[in-house]
């Protein structure tokens, strides 16, 4: 312990500044929220990120599992500042605010130097993890590209930030310029929007799905090899608006994950806003969008087969409103499992086990034997879903089917 | 494995731990602690995620104002007695600043320089900062026209401060997607002890507000 007053006079000595906006010049709210609410529907987070030099501290710094600032009314996250560049578009794509056809009357630009001194104070107190930065094309993609790449060059030059930075890459954007972003970034991403050319045409009929789109993930996957890219590349689909079947979202997230090496695919389910075309249109349920991330969870984190994932679609390739491994399990299981003798592998496909517990039982097997229900509760398994996948103590719990079977 | 190397230490942290309970740990692995069913050592588990918890809790809601040059604070009244590991956190996020962090009856003051961690336990917030301020006016007295430059500065930075409140209350408001049907789509929620313990204000959104905010 010391005293406060030596802390004080060593505090001094470094040069503070919070920033924010420029004194005198305030931020136009209407701005500030016509550019958030451009970004309510894109999905990011601040994990992943891992370039902390050990020993070394600057100005603002990454966790790698990410960090929650608050959660809005609906349960979202809110960890980085979202924001549009600009909100002024050519592009029609049908189910966008921004859309040229959609009649918003006001375009609104952010300067470099604003957004970042923003970006600066928001994180000095502690409200947001780093930025999240996208935008309409503007002028152009080059142009606009290069005005959201030279704020992120002031918030790592001028103001030493240290912290997260998500960068959207403009369809469109030249090489080079996506190499600056990635240089610059954590995680840079290009939004897919629909699984495919044809279901793209019907959302966004002025964008290329290859040359817009799918070349510019292939410019951040070759680039990524020569340029280091702390959370990697992502990706989001728009869920729903365009008639696609979940099976449609999971082949295109394959081709994302093992040939254009993503690091994450984002879901968002579709929500008709008010002045597009698709107004009329039924907002798609949340349900589908956390059905998606479950099957993506099952096969990047869980690592199944291909195949078996295959189990939980129906006949016409959608997901049901239920546990998509429950589905896979009912498939792959013929009889319970002994949680003493199965494998790894097994376990992590029973529902109700996780990677953690599945790793606590094989631990735990290799000292003595596990016997009862309750010692697989201790080890964190959702024993309820479990039970009528396993056979502990040599009891299997009733089910329905081997009631009547 | 989530039990970390230093187990022991936030045990000693959490608000229901005891010498006994402590001795006990000591002679325990991580692994044990993980892999262990007997229920003993299942509820030592279960409290050092509870520190866990909440360190990375506050980590995310406490909210931090500056106060003049060089010193950032921020309302923090934690269940369990973490509040170096949050203030050593903002510590090493600004190298060179003060964090000052705590409630009415408890605070903590670090500060990273070059050569570690500086850190000062007082009895409140308040009176952590009143000394900070009569410190501060004093180096003024002495101080020539350097110190007159900073107590400017020092009022256009509570001019932005306002205005960064505002911003920061339109920019929230502007990421919401109302709940349906008086349900959170995304599970995602800041329980009401946190709202307190950080002192959040902008965030208690329409579904953590109470009757009594509109009295």
């Amino acid at each position: 312990m010391t005293t406060l007053e030596k802390m004080a006079r060593l505090a001094a000595l470094s040069r503070f500044d919070s920033l924010g906006p420029f004194p005198g010049r305030k931020i136009d709210p209407a701005k500030v929220e016509v550019l958030g609410r451009g970004t309510k529907h894109d999905i990011c987070s601040s994990t992943s990120a891992k370039r902390r030099e050990e020993g070394i501290y600057r100005f603002g710094d990454v966790l790698r599992g990410g960090l929650c600032h608050s959660f809005t009314g609906s349960g979202r996250c809110v960890s980085l500042f979202k924001t549009l560049y600009t909100n002024a578009c050519p592009h029609d794509c049908r189910y966008c605010v921004n859309a040229k056809s959609s009649g918003s009357s006001r375009t609104f630009s952010y300067s470099p130097e604003e957004l970042a001194r923003t970006t600066v104070a928001l994180y000095r107190t502690n409200r947001i993890e780093g930025l999240f930065l996208s935008s309409g094309i503007g002028e152009g993609e080059e142009e606009t590209m290069e005005e959201m790449i030279e704020t992120v060059r002031l918030l790592r030059g001028s103001y030493g930030f240290g912290g997260y930075v998500h960068l959207k890459i403009l369809p469109g954007s030249s090489r080079e310029l996506v190499r600056e972003a990635m240089e610059l970034s954590d995680r840079v991403s290009v939004n897919l929007e629909a699984p495919s050319e044809s279901r793209l045409s019907e959302l966004c009929p002025s964008k290329d799905y290859q040359r817009d789109i799918l070349a510019r993930q292939r410019y951040v996957r070759d680039l990524s090899r020569e340029v280091d890219l702390p959370a990697g590349q992502t990706t989001q689909m728009v869920v729903g608006a365009a008639g696609e079947t979940d099976r449609e979202i999971f082949d295109r997230l394959l081709f994302e994950y093992d040939v254009l090496e993503l690091k994450r695919v984002y879901f968002s389910a579709f929500r008709p806003v008010a002045g597009t075309a698709f107004e009329g249109r039924d907002k798609e349920q949340s349900w589908r969008e956390h059905r998606l991330y479950q099957v993506d969870w099952l096969r990047r984190v869980y690592r199944l087969e291909d195949e078996e994932i295959t189990a939980a679609f129906d006949e016409d390739g959608f997901l049901q409103n239920g546990d998509p491994k429950v589905a896979i399990a009912r498939e792959l299981f013929d009889s319970p499992i002994d949680p003493n003798s199965a494998s790894f592998g097994e376990l992590i496909r029973v529902p109700g086990i996780g990677p953690r517990s599945a790793r606590r039982i094989a631990l735990l097997r290799k000292k003595r034997r596990i016997e009862r229900m309750r010692d697989l509760a201790a080890l964190g398994v959702a024993t309820r879903r479990a039970g009528p996948f396993l056979k502990v103590g040599g009891k299997c719990a009733t089910t329905l089917d081997r009631w009547m079977g | 494995m989530r039990t970390p190397e230093n187990f022991v230490e936030l045990l000693a942290r959490h608000k229901n731990s005891d010498r006994r309970l402590i001795e006990h740990a000591k002679r325990l692995t991580p692994l044990d602690i993980e892999t262990s069913t007997d229920p003993k050592v299942v509820r030592l588990r279960r409290m050092i995620y509870a520190v866990q918890g909440e360190i990375q809790r506050m980590r995310g809601f406490v909210r931090l104002s500056p106060l003049g040059r060089g010193v950032l604070w921020g309302p923090m009244s934690p269940e369990h007695e973490i509040g170096f590991y949050v203030a050593d956190f903002f510590a090493r996020r600004f190298p060179g600043t003060m964090i000052v962090l705590g409630d009415e009856r408890r605070s903590w003051a670090s500060l990273l320089t070059g050569s570690g961690y500086l850190r000062s336990r007082g009895v409140g917030v308040s009176t952590a900062l009143e000394e900070l301020g009569r410190l501060t006016d004093a180096e003024a007295k002495e101080g020539g026209e350097e110190e007159e430059e900073d107590r400017a500065e020092a009022g256009a930075e509570s001019e932005v401060e306002a205005g960064l409140a505002q911003l920061w209350e339109v920019y929230y408001q502007s990421q919401d997607q109302p709940p349906r049907d008086g349900r959170r789509t995304f599970g995602g929620r800041i329980s009401r002890r946190s709202l307190k313990s950080a002192g959040m204000e902008t965030e208690r959104g329409r579904a953590n507000r109470r009757l009594g905010d509109f009295i």
